[in-house]
């Protein structure tokens, strides 16, 4: 195994499918982005029912800030300042982008928790997305 | 008072008259890959760069990783301005941007505060589409915006999309914008593009309005601004300096070169040698110490090199020592805007003096129209002569024979001179000729002349005569009349035999005798007249030796040095041929010599027992009453000229030196009121007035020849004339002959000795001659030593070669030229007085009264000795 536990952690508990993974390696490329769901899946080409809880996780991990209108009509996802936030990103990306094997690593992680995603709907008796 | 920003990329500022002021919105637009977000990113780039204001760059499509890639491109390290804290380039949605800046510690808001922004750039306004369809709507947006981010103090550039570059309705951003700028990015030939950018609109500024060049440089966004021509301030001094163009002939036909701070357009089939004339232009004025800029299109630094090496120019050394710039482009890549820059940095880099644009016929490929061409050349000229530059701008024209069109875009209004160079078949041969179409405000020579290309570059060798049809390619030969005078007044018959014969020798040149006035003083003024014309049918100017050395001096005679080398000159006489030359250089022929004479009746006087003609006033004014009371035919006693031309001077000049006088001394002072001068003037009066020896009506005879003709017919015992009497009394036919002698004039009281005056004809080339080349040769025919000497023999004028006067055979007929010879030798020089030939008129207007007895001496030398005096030392 060659990811680090931060990345690890990272893929499991934040990015958690290749949507989640997409988003967040958007924002390590683009930290000044700052939009909706909807601006965000328009430049990830995901679906918004895709992308939104992608950056409800970012944001619950404490990943992306949000920015609420008063009238409640929408949010707004910002890359974190945080430094931590900045440096898990870049080995995510670093690893993703740059070693071969940490990607296939990650993907592997994605597929893998895919499968038991559907394996445990499959046996809670509902379908899963594929289904 | 407004601030103003620069937006820091070169070009753009001079465009928009300084800068953008602190504030504003700035509107991009234009058509996809014209470069409206590299603009947008060079104004925040420059920004914190330059002037340390942080920028934002908000996209609302473009991701910002791309926008900092492609900025890299130019060496602008986005990401590292980020760290630094001077740029944020921040993707987001439309609407979202649109609220975050509404709203009071939102985003924008926040981020403005924290970096102190200046400076930003929203890309694109193309997007607002996306908040609402509506145009009322999206107005409405627009202005809410761009009064958001002027409430936070920024300076904004937004771009807009353009979807074609003909616009057909105006965006309502122009209007809200306070600064429009068009960018473009368009087709001008079947296969090149070229950017363009256009100040539309500059709220509270003047610009620079009209498209300018544009380029995306690896440095960044370039603007090359256009050349606007200024209006010139008008100067009281209108430049007379001419530059020589490197070919003397061309020179010659320019009255002495290229006019200083001219533009000459140099028009010529390909091949005929329009460039090689570029560079012996350039090369001649490196030679002189004056700096050249070169422009070449087709030709290659390295071939121009050889080209001018071949005639000797060493360019390589001249660009080291920076009097020669060779600036090659490829037409195909030019941009005009930006060779023009280049070319203005170059000039003031060198202080070139001179300039070769090589050529016009290339530069129709870097534009799409011709006005465009036309439009280039008008700024390059307008350019050049602000720096005062005298230039030539080469073009091509496609005819190799025949007509030819020089310029079709009507560029012969733009330029000052038009020089034409083109191919002509002649006598079965394929021969090279330019002309002088055009050139402002100073005169040239009309004519068409041929040149060769040779070891030494262009060698013009002189002007295609007894040609017609030239230039319309239907060349075909024809007789060359020539104008000549011939003096017929020595013998009619001789002269027309030697102009036949000069005929059969040239057959294609017909002399044709000028009528020219016997008074020199006329004469002058027909020569005058010829000199100041366009061109002249007076091929062979006849110059009086009295006033040869003006018209030399005038500059419109050709150089003869030719026809009489300086090692024959000495066989001429020597006070003949100074006049006609400057220095060493020969401007005029001498082809006659003559002085005055006194001629006295040898018979008349043994009969009276006078044994020698008289040698002073007295012993003149004794033997003419002596022999006028004694003889019972009715005679005259002494016969000169006092009529109002130039021999009344010479009558004056010649008892003034006779007695000791001078007009001016070797101080440089009037001395005409002198002893020596009053008794000259009274001498005269009295040969009239007292004594009745000279009549009357020397003051009034009207051709001047009249003195001669009494002489010639027994009826005057003394003369004062030209020699030319001589040759009469010498015929056989003449009762007279060997009943005269020769002597010089008697002198007076003050003198040791007489002096006679030296005069003379000359033969010049006028520099606006029609056929100089059928003058030269029959030049070279009527001062060569045969026909001198023919005509010596035959009865003719005085001949101007020494050895002739010592001739057995001249002799023979001429017994006499022993003693005339030795009067020219001796002769003074009236031409030497300064300022002569109004001295004469002077001397002429006061003293010619005194002869007629209606004023006295003394009165007329005073008024004569003040205007004199004025002339002469002032």
């Amino acid at each position: 195994m060659t990811l680090d536990d931060r990345v690890r952690e990272f893929i499991a508990e934040i990015a958690q499918d290749l949507v989640g993974l997409d988003v967040a390696l958007f924002y390590q490329a683009n930290p000044r982005a700052f939009d909706t769901a909807a601006g965000i899946a328009l430049r990830t080409h995901r679906s918004v029912d895709e992308v939104e809880p992608a950056l409800e996780r970012m944001s619950a991990g404490g990943y992306l800030e949000t920015v609420s209108r008063s009238d409640g009509r929408y949010q707004v996802f910002a890359l974190s300042p945080s430094p931590d936030v900045w440096r898990t990103l870049c080995r995510v990306s670093e690893a993703y982008h740059e070693d071969p094997r940490s990607r296939k690593e990650i993907i592997l992680m994605l597929v893998h928790r895919r499968l038991q995603q559907r394996a445990d709907d499959q046996a809670a008796g509902g379908s899963g997305p594929d289904g | 008072m407004a601030e103003w920003l620069r937006t820091g990329i070169e070009g753009l500022d001079d465009i928009l008259g300084g800068g953008l002021r602190k504030g504003s919105c700035t509107l991009l637009e234009g058509i996809p890959g014209t470069g409206k977000t590299t603009v947008g990113l060079g104004f925040l780039y420059s920004g914190a760069k330059e002037a340390g204001q942080p920028g934002i760059a908000i996209t609302f499509e473009q991701f910002p990783e791309q926008m900092m890639e492609d900025a890299a491109q130019f060496g602008w390290d986005l990401q590292e301005m980020e760290q630094d804290g001077l740029m944020r380039v921040m993707c987001t949605s439309p609407d979202v941007f649109l609220d975050q800046l509404s709203e009071v510690g939102g985003v924008v808001d926040r981020l403005v505060r924290e970096m102190d922004a200046q400076r930003i750039l929203i890309d694109s306004a193309s997007h607002l589409t996306q908040v609402s369809d509506d145009p009322r709507e999206l107005r409405s947006l627009f202005y809410s915006m761009i009064n958001g981010l002027k409430r936070a103090g920024l300076t904004t550039m937004v771009t807009k999309e353009l979807e074609s570059t003909e616009i057909a309705e105006i965006p309502f951003e122009e209007y809200l914008c306070d600064t429009v700028i068009r960018l473009d990015n368009r087709m001008v030939s079947d296969f090149r593009r070229r950017r363009f950018i256009e100040v539309v609109k500059s709220r509270g500024r003047a610009h620079r309005s009209g498209r300018h060049g544009f380029e995306l440089t690896e440095e960044g966004p370039v603007v090359f601004p256009r050349y606007e021509p200024k209006p010139r301030e008008a100067s009281v001094s209108c430049p007379s300096a001419r530059l020589s163009t490197g070919v003397s002939g061309l020179d010659q036909m320019l009255h002495g070169g290229l006019p200083a701070g001219s533009a000459t357009l140099v028009a010529g089939s390909a091949g005929v040698g329009k460039t090689t004339l570029g560079l012996q232009f350039v090369a001649e004025g490196a030679s002189q110490g004056e700096p050249g800029v070169y422009v070449t299109f087709e030709e290659t630094p390295a071939k121009l090199i050889c080209q001018a090496a071949a005639f000797g120019a060493d360019f390589s050394r001249m660009q080291q020592e920076d009097l020669l710039t060779i600036m090659h482009r490829f037409p195909t890549a030019v941009r005009f805007e930006e060779l023009l820059i280049e070319i203005r940095r170059e000039i003031e880099r060198l202080g070139a003096r001179r300039f070769v644009f090589d050529g016009l016929t290339d530069l129709d490929m870097a534009f799409d129209t011709q006005n465009a061409v036309r439009e280039a050349v008008h700024e390059l000229v307008s350019m050049l002569d602000e720096y005062g530059v005298t230039s030539l701008v080469v073009t091509e024209v496609p005819e190799l024979f025949g007509q030819t069109y020089v310029s079709s875009e009507h560029l012969s209004i733009i330029v000052d001179g038009i020089i034409l160079m083109k191919y002509l078949e002649l006598e079965s041969e394929i021969q090279r000729a330019v002309s002088v179409l055009k050139m402002r405000g100073s005169g040239h020579d009309p004519g068409i002349w041929r040149y060769s290309i040779g070891d030494r570059g262009i060698d013009v060798i002189g002007r295609f005569e007894g040609a017609e049809g030239l230039m319309a390619g239907a060349a075909r030969t024809t007789t060359i009349a020539l104008s000549v005078r011939s003096f017929n007044e020595f013998d009619e018959h001789l002269n027309a035999e030697l102009l036949e014969r000069f005929s059969q020798i040239h057959p294609n040149v017909k002399p044709v005798s000028l009528n020219l006035p016997y008074n020199p003083d006329e004469a002058l003024n027909t020569v005058q007249t010829a000199l100041r014309a366009e061109s002249t049918h007076l091929s062979v100017a006849p110059l009086c030796l009295y006033w040869t050395p003006e018209i030399v001096r005038s500059g419109g005679l050709r150089e003869v040095d030719d026809l009489l080398p300086v090692t024959e000159r000495d066989r001429h006489i020597p006070e003949v041929v100074e006049p006609a030359a400057i220095d060493s250089t020969l401007y005029a022929v001498p082809a006659i010599a003559l002085c005055g004479t006194f001629l006295y009746r040898r018979d008349l006087l043994e009969k009276h027992g006078f044994e020698a003609p008289p040698a002073t006033w007295d012993e003149l004014i004794e033997q003419a009453a002596k022999i006028v009371a004694d003889e019972d035919q009715e005679l005259i006693g002494f016969q000169w000229p006092g009529y109002l031309y130039e021999g009344l001077t010479t009558s004056f000049l010649t008892n003034l030196w006779s007695n000791g006088g001078q007009v001016v001394d070797d101080e440089g002072h009037c001395r005409l009121d002198s002893d020596s001068a009053h008794e000259a003037v009274e001498f005269m009066r009295s040969l009239i007035h007292e004594y009745g020896l000279t009549p009357e009506h020397v003051t009034t005879y009207s051709r001047g020849l009249e003195p001669q003709v009494d002489f010639v017919e027994g009826r005057t015992v003394f003369l004062y004339m030209l020699p030319s009497v001589l040759q009469e009394i010498n015929r056989p036919e003449c009762p007279l002959q060997g009943r005269v002698g020769v002597a010089g004039p008697p002198h007076g009281p003050r003198g040791e000795r007489g002096y006679s005056f030296l005069g003379g004809w000359h033969f010049g080339i006028p520099v606006n001659a029609r056929a100089p080349g059928a003058a030269r040769e029959f030049i070279r025919f009527m001062a060569s030593s045969e026909v001198q000497k023919e005509r010596a023999i035959r009865g003719g004028p005085l001949p101007t070669i020494k050895s002739l006067y010592r001739d057995p055979e001249v002799l023979a007929f001429n017994p006499h030229y022993p003693t005339v010879y030795e009067l020219i030798r001796s002769g003074r020089k009236r031409h030497e007085i300064p300022n002569y030939l109004e001295v004469s008129r002077r001397i002429q207007h006061h003293l010619h009264p005194v002869l007629k007895g209606e004023t006295s001496s003394r009165e007329a030398l005073d008024r004569l000795h003040a205007e004199v005096r004025e002339l002469v030392e002032t």
